[in-house]
């Protein structure tokens, strides 16, 4: 899964700008993979990583599609500082971007930047069921790729870093922030990639009550399932939490999200879950400054627009989970777990299991 | 063994010599571990020396992945303890050697530790090779960056100022932005939280120009950011944006001095650019002269550079360069070669913002109560202007 703390990806090139995509068909090769930025699972164990300096995303077939040992729930202390060994660097030299779980094997896997300056590197690193970190070669591996169009021409400062993506019914969807106009936009892709694949570029705006409307980039975001029917529940950078539905996103369509649940202030997405408890859906989402928030999702498919401004916990409600602080990343480990990223106030970061809330 | 400056080796062995009756092969060579010279002092090469022939054979033939190489022949950094992992590389039998080729360059400074356990080799030996380790040398550091300039640069900026622009003198660190820029009002109290914080941070990419949003939620009207923490900014009040210098630079080192750039806020800015309200002062023919537009309201100054394009009569573009000048008031444009005779066109992307977020197509917030249709019809973003010989003194 996405999150937000993505890359400092680099000394990145444009990507979504008008939102083509030119594609490959697979190949057994070594990918030139240039920054580490969101990653997320496919099917059969792809594994997408997004990458904002080589304006492209990668589709990887790591064959690790094997479930292993069930039962063991994954603890790695100061994961950070294993990483930054395992890289042969310091824990202030490297950035966690992403941390995402394969649901084919319950491995879990970072992005990782190695490098805070111009000659930053990107790494992917495995956590094998016992705790060991061990980098993820992407030499003679099979991959496809997708190239984002519009890098920007030489001199041209523009730049759109890559701030999540997930595979949903055979399209990769790609959300980007520019670094100069305020706009939204999301690429999809159909996957597999073909040679003469076209993204879609969907504008997607935010409305306030019915009134306001802004083209407000969105953040994160997660795939979710309403009654048979694909949706992405969506977060925005002004914090509205939104579904979308993904049959809508076509070119040239004015899609607004609607509005289900409005999460108040000083708040920071940092990354988002679904999951299903006792017959019931919920959405875990971590934030900056309210720890892990629980929502239920039942419902989702009748609330309606939230359409005037409204008190703390209208629309869709949620609960707070005081016990979980410092959350930067998390993802499904399997049906009754979540794995998190923890970050100590000393900086430290903790890689725990816990118990679907 | 090669001992380059700044280097440290230890290294070695070793084997009793073999006696006269003993049933083991003589080996030519003890086992040892050396540290030398790559291309660089930043690649040292490690090499393992006095593998026996069958060893070398096998090593060259082993299926292994990289955690069993690791084990065989270690070099890793932090804590010494047991399991330490070894930094991913590449391990390969050259002739009579087996070498290491690291697949990042290893850190300057740092300390390494490389042990090689003669066990786990194909065929075990009870050599003991002593550990040895080396720090590349420090990289020599650039004088430290600072801040060039902070955009929007005038005195007064709208409440609903949308983002600033922070550049800088060379490539910055990343990861570390929302601990070292903040906003004071007045009374030099801090804002708490006045920017859209984003995990990516987003950069130039030359590293040098931070682009600082911020927080919409707080800006757009009807949300409850804005309700329950009110605007960042409000007119008539004065602000400043500093930068301290425990910032560092690529390099790792501190920012040269803080910055501080103070401003006031004016009132909110609801309305769109509109090109037709520019004024042009077109350049006379077979010069170089600038073409100057003033706008009535300053624009996005990174915008400025690429959001104008000139085409001439035949519609090709025409290549020069941009000056913006301190305010975002004014833009001009030189041409590469002289101007000729006859109808130009300034062609302006939609998206160019105003300091709000207004754009040319479309304003920040579309009150649907009121609303306006998105402007990017030609007529809009399309300017003519004629270049005519100079008129004679």
């Amino acid at each position: 899964m996405r999150a937000m703390r993505i890359v400092l990806a680099g000394l990145a090139a444009a990507v979504l700008a008008v939102g083509s995509a030119s594609a490959d068909a697979p190949v057994k090769g070594t990918p030139e993979w240039k920054s580490a930025g969101p990653i997320a699972f496919g099917p059969d164990g792809l594994l997408f990583l997004a990458d904002t300096k080589g304006a492209a995303i990668l589709a990887v077939d790591l064959g690790d599609k094997k479930a292993q040992s069930e039962g063991a729930s994954l603890k790695v202390d100061a994961v950070n500082e294993k990483a930054a060994e395992l890289l042969g660097t310091t824990p202030d030299k490297i950035v966690i971007n992403d941390l995402a779980v394969n649901p084919s094997s319950g491995r879990a896997y970072l992005s990782v930047t190695r490098g805070k300056g111009g000659d930053a590197s990107p790494a992917l690193v495995r956590i094998e069921k016992d705790g060991k970190l061990q980098l993820v070669s992407l030499t003679d591996v099979t991959y496809s790729k997708a190239e984002l169009s519009n890098a920007p021409a030489s001199g041209n400062a523009r730049n759109e870093v890559i701030t999540d993506l997930a595979y949903v019914d055979g399209r990769v969807f790609v959300a980007g922030l520019s670094n100069e106009e305020f706009s939204s936009r999301m690429l999809a892709i159909p996957f597999p990639f073909a040679d003469s694949a076209q993204g879609t570029s969907v504008e997607i705006y935010h409305g306030a009550h019915g009134r306001f409307e802004t083209k407000s980039p969105i953040r994160t975001f997660v795939p979710y399932q309403i009654k048979g029917e694909s949706y992405l529940l969506a977060a925005y950078t002004c914090t509205p939490l939104v579904k979308i539905p993904v049959s809508q996103m076509k070119a040239g369509s004015h899609l607004k999200g609607t509005t289900i649940a409005e999460l108040g202030n000083r708040n920071r997405p940092l990354d988002m879950i679904t999951y299903t408890k006792g017959g019931k859906g919920y959405l875990l989402l971590a934030n900056s400054s309210r720890g892990v928030m629980k929502i239920p999702t039942e419902g989702a498919d009748k609330v309606a627009a939230i359409s005037k401004p409204v008190k703390d916990k209208e629309g869709l409600g949620y609960e707070t989970l005081a016990n979980l602080k410092g959350v930067e990343q998390l993802d499904k480990l399997d049906d009754t777990h979540a794995l998190i990223l923890v970050k100590t106030p000393a900086g430290i970061m903790n890689l725990e299991t816990i118990e679907l809330p | 063994m090669i001992a380059p400056s700044g280097i440290v080796i230890l290294a070695m062995f070793s084997l009793p010599p073999a006696a006269p009756d003993d049933a083991r092969p003589a080996r030519a060579e003890a086992l040892s571990i050396a540290v030398g010279s790559g291309t660089t002092q930043r690649t040292p090469v490690i090499e393992v020396r006095g593998l026996d022939p069958e060893n070398l054979l096998a090593l060259s033939k082993v299926d292994w992945d990289a955690a069993c190489w690791g084990r065989l022949l270690s070099i890793s950094v932090g804590k010494d303890r047991a399991g330490s992992p070894s930094i991913p590389g590449r391990y390969r039998v050259i002739g009579e050697i087996l070498r290491f080729e690291p697949t990042y360059a290893y850190e300057p400074g740092l300390h390494h530790r490389v042990r090689l356990d003669p066990s786990l080799l194909p065929h075990p030996r009870a050599d003991t090779v002593p550990l040895a380790e080396f720090t590349p040398p420090p990289v020599p550091k650039p004088p430290a960056a600072f801040v060039v300039r902070v955009e929007p640069s005038g005195p007064v900026l709208p409440e609903n100022l949308l983002k600033f622009y922070l550049y800088f003198s060379a490539p910055m660190t990343r990861g570390q932005v929302y601990e070292h820029v903040r906003l004071f009002d007045a009374s030099g109290t801090v804002l708490v939280s006045p920017f859209l914080e984003i995990g990516e941070e987003l950069w130039d990419a030359s590293g040098t120009r931070l682009t600082l949003l911020l927080d919409p939620g707080r800006i757009k009207r009807g949300l409850r950011p804005r309700d329950e923490d009110g605007p960042i900014l409000e007119s008539g009040e004065t602000y400043s944006l500093r930068i301290d210098r425990e910032w560092h630079d690529a390099s790792g080192q501190p920012l040269r001095e803080d910055c501080k750039r103070s401003f006031r806020a004016g009132p909110a800015d609801e309305t769109q650019p509109d090109p037709k309200a520019w004024k042009i002062q077109s350049p006379a023919s077979a010069t170089r002269g600038p073409l100057n537009l003033t706008f009535p309201e300053p624009l996005d100054r990174a915008m400025l550079d690429r959001a104008i394009v000139i085409h001439d009569p035949t519609g090709q573009k025409v290549r020069g360069e941009v000056r913006v000048e301190e305010g975002s008031l004014r833009w001009s444009f030189l041409p590469e070669h002289p101007w000729t005779d006859g109808e130009y066109t300034i062609r302006v992307e939609p998206e160019l913002e105003d300091l709000a977020g207004n754009s040319v197509a479309r304003p920040f917030e579309v009150d649907n109560l009121n609303p306006v249709k998105p402007q990017v019809d030609p007529a809009r973003t399309t300017l003519p202007f004629k270049v005519q010989p100079a008129r004679s003194p």
